[in-house]
């Protein structure tokens, strides 16, 4: 139970991360493109589903601890050089170009490590991290949509490195937790 | 020190930004280039904060460390347009990136350590600029998206094209020029862009040989541009050119509206060669293509004498609009007539039909007053507008020969047009050009967020 609920607190402070899809979504609604800011949404919240398929053949369940902690210290370089850790493209209002730069930003930051190692605790969890993720996305933006005085507010707040801080520490939880059930 | 919050001073939309605090200093470049007082540049500070004991003077400045830079136009390393949907937020509104517009030195000024101390921290000297880029006397800085963009009137040897290049956010490294294809684009002189369009706007003065000795009325032909033209951002490629006018001449100030759903803007031409008026013109989108109309004209006025010897040919007060500036509500278009010594404030509601609402009268040419109202910057609630007086040395030195003091005043501009008659900072010899507020104002910033 602990792991799942870690799992859903990691998925939830990637999901609140405006910066990690909702942005571009509230962009695209800026723009008169409604279902296509919706449907960015969806795709921000899938897109860790593409990456597990290859952590089953890369790793094998007995290395979770190992890669648990190299997980932990994937973090160390995004914490400090977390400027860095970005591309801009373009802006161009359309969903393509949101998907293309989401996706090149997702990989250069190594987004996809974390949900691929969830998946590899159980795939049971991967699914309560995406499920909480689209959940805190859905929340966040019909929010921020209707409360401008909320949006200035998280825009402002450096949620990047609220996020790389927060989800190194519930990691390490989820380290120490996985390693007493085991 | 990792930061929990990002640059209070960024704002996603201009509305947004409408409501920000308003500003306690100004920055103001001030130059002794053409002045005959042997003293290096320097950026005043300025207090603009009504409750301080201090208001209206000069309360810190930095010197440059060379001679005969001219500063002119400067801009933030950093603006609103970081929180652009995939921007990079993590940088800060933090340094003034100065150019010389003769000397196209670059000097880095960190303003956040002690505002009122700037301190420069980095000089990029023209050789690199030139090495990097090809490029030399540079002109407006804008924060872009992936990096600082710098246009510049000319090459090293002082000829076309001009241009724009680019610096790195964090290093202030000289990347490079930025574009790719050019077409026929010769002339440069200011830009600015519609970021969620990825269009960018450039606009034509001349190229150095032809402006750093003065005006030459023969130039007049065929040395000043009076294009603007049209660019895809992301491709680095001229989309399209026009002509505003045949008779027309030096295209300057490009204001694009700061709502980015918005495809339009304004621009200034100086002077027409018909009737020495000058004008303000339309840009914008429509029939998947750019067009443009004239939308407000300023005749010239009659002389009564007096006049300097450039002018004498023609026995008028050409009104020179040299800048303009559109509130952040795209509401309101300030110009100045630095030969006429106007500031008029115009209703763009119906940007097709502007409508004068108000008019402040300082200076001109053959007032016996020093110098004309000249360069403009609104604060981001609109109800402030900041004026200097100086152009460009040697042209300062041809239209006002008696010598022109730097001057800055305020106009109140909640209602009407008005002048501030408790703000009045003389800058003595030295003569000042552009004013930054701090925060940011109404030509520092793009936004991606209507």
């Amino acid at each position: 139970m602990l792991l799942l609920i870690l799992t859903a607190i990691l998925s939830v402070i990637e999901g609140i991360n405006i910066y990690k899809g909702i942005l571009f979504s509230s962009y695209l609604i800026d723009f008169g493109k409604r279902v296509q800011g919706l449907v960015f949404i969806l795709v921000t919240s899938l897109l860790p589903v593409l990456f597990i398929f290859f952590s089953f053949y890369v790793v094998v369940q007995s290395e979770l601890l190992v890669l648990g902690v190299i997980l932990a210290l994937s973090y160390l370089p995004k914490i400090i050089l977390w400027k860095y850790y970005h591309y801009s493209g373009n802006y161009i209002p359309s969903l393509t170009n949101a998907m293309k730069w989401y996706v090149m930003n997702y990989i250069i930051k190594m987004d996809f490590i974390l949900p691929m190692y969830i998946s590899l605790i159980g795939l049971n969890y991967l699914l309560v991290f995406i499920l909480a993720g689209l959940i805190t996305r859905m929340t966040v933006i019909i929010i921020i949509r209707n409360f401008k005085s909320i949006f200035l507010k998280i825009i402002r707040l450096n949620l990047p490195q609220v996020e790389n801080l927060s989800s190194a520490f519930v990691i390490l939880t989820l380290l120490i937790a996985l390693h007493y059930s085991i | 020190m990792i930061p929990i919050k990002f640059d209070p001073t960024f704002y996603p939309s201009p509305k947004l930004a409408m409501k920000a605090p308003r500003e306690k200093l100004a920055y103001v470049a001030c130059l002794y280039e053409g002045t005959g007082v042997d003293k290096n540049d320097f950026i005043a500070v300025i207090d603009v904060d009504e409750k301080s004991p201090t208001y209206s003077k000069i309360i810190g400045k930095v010197e440059m460390p060379y001679k005969g830079d001219e500063l002119h136009h400067f801009g933030w390393n950093a603006c609103s347009s970081s929180l652009c949907p995939n921007g990079n937020p993590a940088l800060e509104r933090r340094y003034l990136v100065v150019p010389g517009l003769r000397s196209s030195r670059i000097y880095i000024i960190d303003v956040k350590t002690n505002p009122i101390k700037p301190k420069i921290i980095k000089i990029i000297e023209p050789k690199e600029v030139i090495e990097r880029s090809g490029y030399s006397r540079l002109h407006t800085v804008h924060c872009g998206p992936n990096g600082i963009y710098i246009s510049a009137l000319g090459n090293s040897e002082g000829e076309g094209p001009g241009g724009i290049l680019v610096l790195d956010h964090f290093t202030f490294d000289v990347l490079g020029k930025w574009e790719i294809d050019r077409g026929d684009q010769y002339f440069a002189y200011d830009f600015w862009w519609n970021l969620p369009n990825e269009v960018m706007v450039t606009s034509e003065w001349g190229v150095p040989n032809t402006i750093e000795n003065g005006l030459k009325l023969e130039d007049l032909k065929e040395g000043y541009g009076n294009r603007i033209h049209f660019w895809d951002l992301q491709r680095r490629r001229k989309i399209q050119s026009l002509t505003l006018g045949e008779e027309n001449r030096m295209a300057l100030e490009l204001r694009p509206f700061h709502d980015p759903t918005k495809l339009m803007g304004f621009v200034n031409i100086v002077v027409s060669t018909k009737d020495l008026s000058s004008s303000v013109w339309l840009w914008y989108y429509e029939d998947k293509k750019w067009n443009a109309e004239k939308v407000i004209e300023i005749p010239a006025e009659k002389s009564e004498g007096n006049l300097p010897e450039i002018l004498r040919p023609f026995n008028l007060i050409p009104p020179l609009v040299t800048d303009i500036d559109l509130s952040l509500d795209d509401r309101y278009l300030y110009v100045s007539c630095w030969g006429t010594g106007e500031v008029r404030k115009y209703d763009v509601s119906n940007p097709f039909k502007p409508v004068l609402v108000g008019k402040v009268k300082i200076g001109g040419i053959g007032s016996g007053k020093t110098g004309g109202p000249q360069m403009l910057e609104i604060s981001r609630d609109g109800k402030r507008v900041y004026v200097t007086n100086s152009l460009y040395s040697t042209w300062d030195n041809q239209f006002y020969p008696e010598g022109i003091r730097g001057w800055m005043i305020k106009l109140n501009s909640e209602e009407g047009l008005s002048q501030d008659k408790d703000f009045f900072v003389d800058f003595g010899e030295a003569r000042a050009h552009q004013v930054r507020l701090s925060g940011g104002d109404a030509s520092s910033d793009s936004y991606c967020y209507p």
